[in-house]
């Protein structure tokens, strides 16, 4: 079937199809994407907002507990009883249209969590307002990097694909660690704190966006 | 309000390639003109976001076109989707011609119909290969799976579509082209 185009140039027909010369108001579209990205970022700022929040009580709460019980019984011990400032729930995936490091390009990140640098070895993001800005650091972050050229296939952990393309997910201590076949540069190694609240499939989610660059290089080790 | 760099960049993109993102969306949802422009509209809105991004990187039809493809395939696994437009098989006929119908007996419809009755990943893979001319490698890349499944695919979408207006009586004016 040598002429499948001009079958379905056909299944245009009718109505079933703009014609090619119909006039464009990209106005609409425009609207459109302005009011999608002011709610990603309205989203972004309410993430934040709440971490500052949850930063800015805990001390306090902590200090109040401390006071005895004229400082009030009944917030202490909740707040007490969370220990660190982690979210009630998963911190939600964004779309990204930051600054983006050599070697790796995300397409979402978490919310109120920022591409911290990187360079051809590691891409390393964190929370906004981390005092911590080495990206020497992977502590409490999100590192993206290629699997060491010196390891094989993954073998641990459960199966967890991404894009269709194999990968495993493992758990180590406070680190969740997915290992997934990248589409032309072999393994691909995403690193995640589970204060990020994420299970496997958001973790896979978060790496489908993911885009391994030419300039990438695999660590030793 | 001030249109930025990113807005002109933007409505130039649309201006140049809305029209032909919507034809072929049409096709993907087999002539579904009002799910194709949902789909439009959501791939824009969302390349909109990602701009300074994708731009950066040159790959801003390809990224709305990824959008397009993997949104329809969502779309169509819905279990409501599934129940109104699933097609086990093909009507009686091609029905009547539209006035000035089409040449050589093929209606619009059956092929529609047609298109309907493929997998969506299936077609998918036609449309991409033969509409929009992409290569085998930009198709997997879209489509997120390998270039034999592409290939495999896309001749079985074929032989499928054909095999499905024979059965129709409208394929038989295409015979002498398939030789």
């Amino acid at each position: 079937m040598n002429d499948v185009k001009d079958l379905l140039e056909r299944a245009l027909a009718d109505g079933h199809g703009p014609a090619p010369d119909q006039p464009v108001d990209a106005a609409g579209d425009l609207a459109r994407g302005r009011g999608l990205l002011r709610r990603r970022r309205l989203a972004g700022l309410a993430g934040t907002v709440t971490a500052v929040a949850v930063v800015a009580i805990v001390p306090w709460a902590t200090h109040a507990a401390s006071s005895g019980p004229a400082a009030g019984p009944q917030a202490a011990p909740t707040l007490r009883s969370s220990g660190t400032a982690r979210p009630a729930g998963p911190i939600a995936l964004i779309a990204y249209d930051g600054e983006q490091a050599p070697g790796y390009q995300v397409a979402e990140v978490p919310s109120g969590w920022v591409v911290q640098g990187g360079n051809a070895y590691a891409l390393v993001i964190a929370p906004q307002n981390d005092t911590d800005k080495s990206i020497d650091s992977f502590l409490g972050k999100l590192v993206v990097m290629l699997q060491s050229r010196d390891a094989g296939a993954p073998t641990q952990g459960t199966s967890q694909p991404v894009a269709g393309r194999p990968g495993r997910f493992d758990v180590q201590g406070d680190t969740q660690i997915l290992t997934f076949q990248g589409a032309d540069h072999g393994w691909v190694v995403v690193q995640a704190p589970t204060s990020l609240g994420w299970d496997s499939a958001r973790l896979a989610q978060f790496a489908a966006g993911v885009q391994v660059l030419g300039n990438a290089q695999p660590g030793r080790g | 309000m001030p249109r930025s760099l990113r807005d002109e960049e933007f409505s130039a993109f649309v201006q140049a390639r809305r029209v032909e993102l919507l034809r072929s969306a049409c096709l993907l949802t087999a002539g579904d003109t009002h799910l194709a422009e949902d789909l439009v509209q959501t791939a824009l809105a969302r390349l909109y976001v990602a701009w300074p991004r994708v731009r950066r990187s040159g790959t801003e039809a390809a990224y709305a076109w990824r959008i397009v493809v993997n949104a329809h395939i969502d779309e169509i696994r819905r279990p409501r989707w599934r129940r109104e437009r699933s097609v086990a098989e093909l009507p009686e006929g091609p029905g009547p011609a539209p006035p000035g119908g089409l040449p050589g007996g093929i209606d619009g419809g059956a092929i529609r119909a047609a298109l309907a009755a493929l997998p969506p990943r299936m077609r998918a893979a036609i449309v991409l290969r033969h509409w929009m001319d992409l290569s085998v490698e930009e198709t997997a890349g879209l489509l997120n799976c390998s270039e034999g499944t592409v290939k495999s695919q896309t001749a079985k979408a074929t032989a499928r579509l054909r095999d499905l207006l024979t059965a129709t009586g409208a394929g038989a004016a295409t015979e002498g082209s398939h030789r």
